[in-house]
């Protein structure tokens, strides 16, 4: 089971102090602050605060964005893949998240976070890479599951990017009582640290002709797992 | 930790308060609004009568209502901080009555105005402003409240409001760092 740590990342945020429109906040054209490739320790990773102000609310919005290479795996299948984190016990509020497809970081994971990207490169409407999980005020590691979209799009494109939000964020819905949800992670290094994708990877079959016919059409070769290659050794 | 139990900053030109969980610090109210409170209280005194006021802060609506021509000038303020600085303010003026508490609590207590102008923060219970609103006012009477948007609509969703617009100045803030203010005015 291979681990591929993150290779970018950044932690942005906006409000609430001056933001008086929840979907201004959320879809602003640029964050107000942003931090990149941190490897902090009880970092705030996402967040959404909603408090009572001078007639009205006020808004404000945490995310963290983290960019994967799958370089060396775009060929054969990815199954099982899953993101891990070790949350802190710095969190407070309701720590329901999700992860979804963010597009920054360059056409590959070349390049930094930049303060346009905070709502713009994310794919809109949202694409969900997992469903809503809980972050749990604890260190104690914690495995996500990627649903298809994020392995399709792991292959193909030989990246992952995501983006993730709170579910007060997520869902776009202004809800009107005050709240203040805030999910603090360990991050840690980008080779031995504790944000990283695990995930099954079976190596492409034989690209070869075999007996004349071409790679292409021996899909019920190149589908057989390795336990079962006994029984064509054995015919 | 809620507004009403934050430790305020009372400083020559605004208010202020740190929240020390999430690091911000909060402006209450800063006297670039001048010209709004004064316009504010002009509005709602344009009647004269008996005047509800929710929400002390600095005092400058509170002093611009008084310089008109009304018989009472009720102030309701909850802010444990607040209420010490508005009954010395009140001290020496005959038609002003102070009643503590949250508007929403002490509502049914109050009677019927001519004019009302609401300016919270940290209001708990802002999202039955526009319900509660009408059983305050006379007929005839007019009510204006801060208005935290901008453009003609308003946080409270009340209907039939006209807006007198104001340019506007404000340094960076918390509220309000728009160029226009919209007063909203209602009348009953």
């Amino acid at each position: 089971m291979p681990n591929i740590y993150w290779s970018k990342n950044a932690i942005a945020s906006i409000g609430p102090s001056g933001q008086s429109s929840y979907s201004g906040a959320r879809e602003a054209a640029e964050d107000s602050s942003n931090t990149t490739n941190t490897t902090s320790t009880n970092a705030i990773v996402s967040g959404f605060i909603r408090t009572s102000s001078r007639g009205g609310a006020a808004f404000g919005f945490r995310r963290s964005y983290w960019g994967f290479d799958f370089t060396g795996y775009t060929e054969g299948t990815i199954s099982n893949l899953k993101f891990n984190f070790k949350p802190s016990t710095g969190s407070t509020g309701t720590l329901s998240n999700r992860l979804a497809q963010f597009n920054g970081f360059g056409t590959e994971v070349g390049s930094n976070y930049s303060t346009g990207d905070w709502w713009d490169s994310i794919e809109n409407p949202l694409v969900p890479y997992s469903n809503a999980f809980n972050s749990p005020d604890s260190t104690t590691v914690q495995a996500i599951t990627l649903n298809s979209t994020a392995i399709t799009d792991a292959g193909t494109d030989g990246f992952l990017k995501l983006v993730l939000m709170n579910t007060g964020d997520y869902n776009g819905i202004a809800v009107g009582v005050d709240q203040s949800n805030i999910t603090n992670w360990n991050v840690g290094n980008n080779s031995t640290g504790n944000i990283y994708l695990s995930f099954d990877y079976e190596a492409p079959g034989y690209g070869n002709k075999v007996n004349s016919i071409l790679p292409a059409n021996v899909s019920q070769i190149n589908g057989i797992s390795n336990s079962n290659i006994s029984q064509v050794i054995g015919v | 930790m809620v507004y009403i139990s934050q430790n305020l900053e009372f400083n020559e030109n605004k208010i202020i308060y740190t929240d020390a969980v999430i690091g911000v610090e909060w402006e209450v109210m800063m006297d670039w609004e001048d010209t709004l409170m004064s316009a504010s209280a002009a509005y709602i005194c344009e009647g004269g009568g008996d005047i509800l006021e929710i929400g002390f802060g600095m005092a400058i609506s509170a002093t611009y209502i008084q310089s008109h021509t009304i018989n009472s000038h009720t102030i309701i303020e909850n802010h444990p901080d607040m209420i010490p600085k508005a009954q010395a303010w009140a001290a020496d003026k005959s038609n002003v009555i102070i009643v503590e508490g949250s508007w929403h609590d002490v509502k049914d207590t109050l009677s019927t105005y001519d004019g009302l102008f609401m300016d919270t923060y940290g209001d708990q219970d802002m999202d039955k402003f526009s319900t509660v609103l009408p059983s305050l006012m006379k007929a005839g009477g007019k009510a204006t409240w801060w208005n935290s948007m901008t453009g003609s609509e308003n946080y409270y969703g009340i209907s039939d409001v006209t807006y007198d617009v104001y340019d506007v100045n404000p340094p960076l803030n918390s509220y309000f760092n728009y160029n226009q203010y919209y007063l909203p005015k209602k009348q009953f």
